[in-house]
């Protein structure tokens, strides 16, 4: 039995109007950047959004962290819907929802000290916390994420790139969320260091029963983390599992590309190479039928050209995929 | 063939060595000419001045500097009052510097403001905005400047006014551009996640990532505003008589250039030293702080 989900984004859709802007007509066509997203991330658990860029997974990233407002569709945190929020509410959804960027050079702002972008979300949304209390909980979660608290009172600059990434995830924790979006967060790291951020990222989730959605276009990083994956592609998922699960028997064409596009660890290793033919669609006018029909090596037929095909559950249960091959 | 061999621990620096190293570097010409020519006469007019610098003897008017004969006591000459050209001087660039300080302040403040709005809340108020300083700077300034003279009579309020509304529209644009840069990067989205406020994330965020940019250009524009407000006196629209004004003093002085040259020539020279050492300075303060600013 599943109990109500902690976040829980139904139907999201979100178009970018482009604006061909002529001298007297005023042509207006979208690019549908997410197209009818629907998953669940439970207490305690990682979802990992995985797809090639371009595929609308910073999109959904922005949306459900607030940044932009969905076309269509809802995003629910605890029972409540996320755009909806004012005042108090507000404030406790911004607590209990945190994120980590890509990019630790330039997530930290290079004019606040250590102890300042810490502490921030508590100044921000604790006002009755005191100073001094700010600065206790600014010690404890840098020790959390490794990182020695006497040097809080320096500068972003003087730290390295893990080092930063460990800051930013030390200000993701501060208020105690119940998850937090980690937007591919480790893909702008050296790769001698990405295992132990990923090591931090786990034991943090051990520690204080955090949920992540993982955002990300590495597959190592993904099977590392993640407990349920979802398959995106050009703004829809195509493929939905557990971690195991959908790297054992990948069933959507898409995926097992990807995942033959992957290198394996031992080179010796006799494979059937996967190679997708094309680029990817253009949002802007995406395919009819399966997004996907385009470029996939296992077309059945016309019906791929015609019909969505809606998501089902041929093999286990709780293993989605979007694909007519699975629908006779 | 002998090699040196590489040293990579040099010896440690002792503090009088560190604070050496960092004089080294600092435009100190420049420096020294501003402090000599405005800074420390702004502050000691009293005590440096020798005579009066509103009242002279008429008839000690128009006598040529000590050094060239002149009358003992009166060092660069007397104008055509009989006042003192130096007192003068030093009392001017009082004037000079609070004109300055206080117009680049209301003037950067507006434009600081303006330019964050416009840069971060886009849309209609950064069209309005940008379209102001558009109109502000396709005006001829000095036309505004008889204009607004004209009509409310010349006072150092009006000057100060009309530096401020030349000002704001540099600053807007150069605030607005650096927002706009500012405003697409991955801390301002963290921001906007924790839950900073609008207000916060302008003023905790981007504002102290401009300063930089800020501080050139206040700079660069000191110069300015001295040779602008001697424009203004020199048409008769800045500093009133017989306020002691650089530009003023360079202005009166034209009609006695034949005869009397050192009435217009020592503020004249005044007003060159202090415009060329803050150019100087805020060139070198521009290489140091920012790089990527070539163009203000």
């Amino acid at each position: 039995m599943e109990t109500e989900a902690l976040l829980s984004v139904t139907g999201l859709k979100k178009y970018f109007p482009v604006r061909s802007k002529m001298l007297f007509k005023k042509s207006t066509t979208v690019v549908k950047a997410v197209d009818g997203l629907t998953f669940t991330v439970q207490s305690g658990e990682t979802l990992a959004l995985v797809g090639e860029s371009g595929c609308g997974k910073s999109t959904t990233a922005n949306v459900i962290l607030g940044l932009e407002k969905p076309t269509e569709g809802t995003v629910f945190l605890e029972g409540k819907n996320v755009h909806e929020l004012t005042g108090q509410e507000n404030r406790t959804y911004r607590r209990n929802m945190q994120a980590v960027f890509q990019d630790p050079w330039s997530s930290l702002n290079p004019r606040m000290k250590v102890q300042e972008i810490v502490g921030e979300p508590l100044v921000v949304n604790h006002k009755e916390m005191s100073s001094s209390e700010v600065l206790e909980k600014v010690k404890q979660v840098l020790t959390d994420v490794g990182l020695d608290p006497s040097l809080m009172g320096r500068y972003p600059h003087e730290f390295s790139g893990g080092q930063r990434q460990r800051i930013a995830v030390a200000a993701a924790l501060v208020s105690d969320p119940k998850i937090i979006i980690l937007d591919e967060p480790v893909s702008a790291l050296d790769v001698s260091i990405r295992a132990q951020i990923m090591n931090m990222f786990r034991d943090i989730q051990d520690k204080y029963h955090v949920s992540y959605l993982l955002i990300a276009h590495d597959l190592g990083t993904t099977r590392y983390m993640a407990d349920k994956i979802a398959v995106m592609y050009l703004g829809n998922i195509v493929e939905y599992a557990e971690t195991e699960e959908l790297f054992e028997h990948p069933l959507h064409p898409y995926t097992e590309a990807l995942f033959s596009a992957a290198l394996p660890s031992d080179p010796d290793i006799e494979r059937d190479e996967i190679i997708l033919t094309g680029e990817i669609p253009s949002p802007i006018n995406p395919p009819s039928g399966c997004p996907f029909h385009t470029r996939c090596p296992k077309k059945v037929g016309d019906i791929c050209e015609r019909e969505y095909p809606e998501p089902g559950e041929p093999t286990a249960p709780g293993h989605l995929v979007s694909c007519h091959i699975y629908r006779k | 063939m002998k090699k040196k061999p590489m040293v990579l621990d040099e010896q440690p620096k002792s503090k009088a060595a560190v604070v050496w190293s960092v004089v080294r570097e600092l435009p100190i010409v420049p420096i020294l000419i501003i402090l000599i020519v405005l800074i420390i006469p702004t502050i000691f007019a009293e005590l440096l001045a020798p005579h009066n610098p509103y009242s002279g003897s008429l008839r000690l008017r128009l006598q040529p500097p000590s050094f060239l004969g002149g009358p003992e006591g009166y060092l660069l000459g007397t104008d055509h009052q009989g006042r003192d050209i130096l007192s003068r001087m030093i009392y001017g660039a009082r004037i000079s510097s609070a004109v300055a300080a206080s117009g680049i302040l209301i003037g950067g403040s507006l434009g600081i403001v303006f330019g964050l709005m416009a840069g971060y809340f886009r849309g209609w108020i950064d069209a309005v905005v940008s379209r102001l300083v558009d109109i502000t700077l396709s005006i001829p300034i000095i036309l505004i400047a008889i204009a607004v003279a004209t009509a409310a009579g010349a006072s150092l309020g009006v000057l100060v006014g009309l530096v401020a509304y030349y000002l704001w529209g540099v600053y807007t644009r150069q605030t607005r551009a650096e927002t706009l840069k500012w405003a697409e990067s991955q801390f301002v989205k963290r921001a906007q996640v924790v839950g900073c406020s609008k207000l916060r994330i302008m003023f905790k965020h981007l504002l102290p990532n401009m300063v930089n940019t800020i501080i050139v250009l206040i700079t660069l524009q000191v110069g300015f505003v001295i040779v602008f407000e001697a424009s203004l006196s020199f048409v008769g629209v800045g500093v009133p008589p017989p306020n002691p004004a650089w530009g003023l003093m360079v202005s009166e002085g034209r009609m006695f250039v034949v005869s009397a040259w050192w009435v217009p020539l020592f503020p004249g020279m005044a007003i060159m030293l202090t415009v060329l050492s803050f150019n100087m300075l805020g060139d070198w303060l521009r290489d140091k702080l920012d790089p990527k600013l070539r163009q203000v």
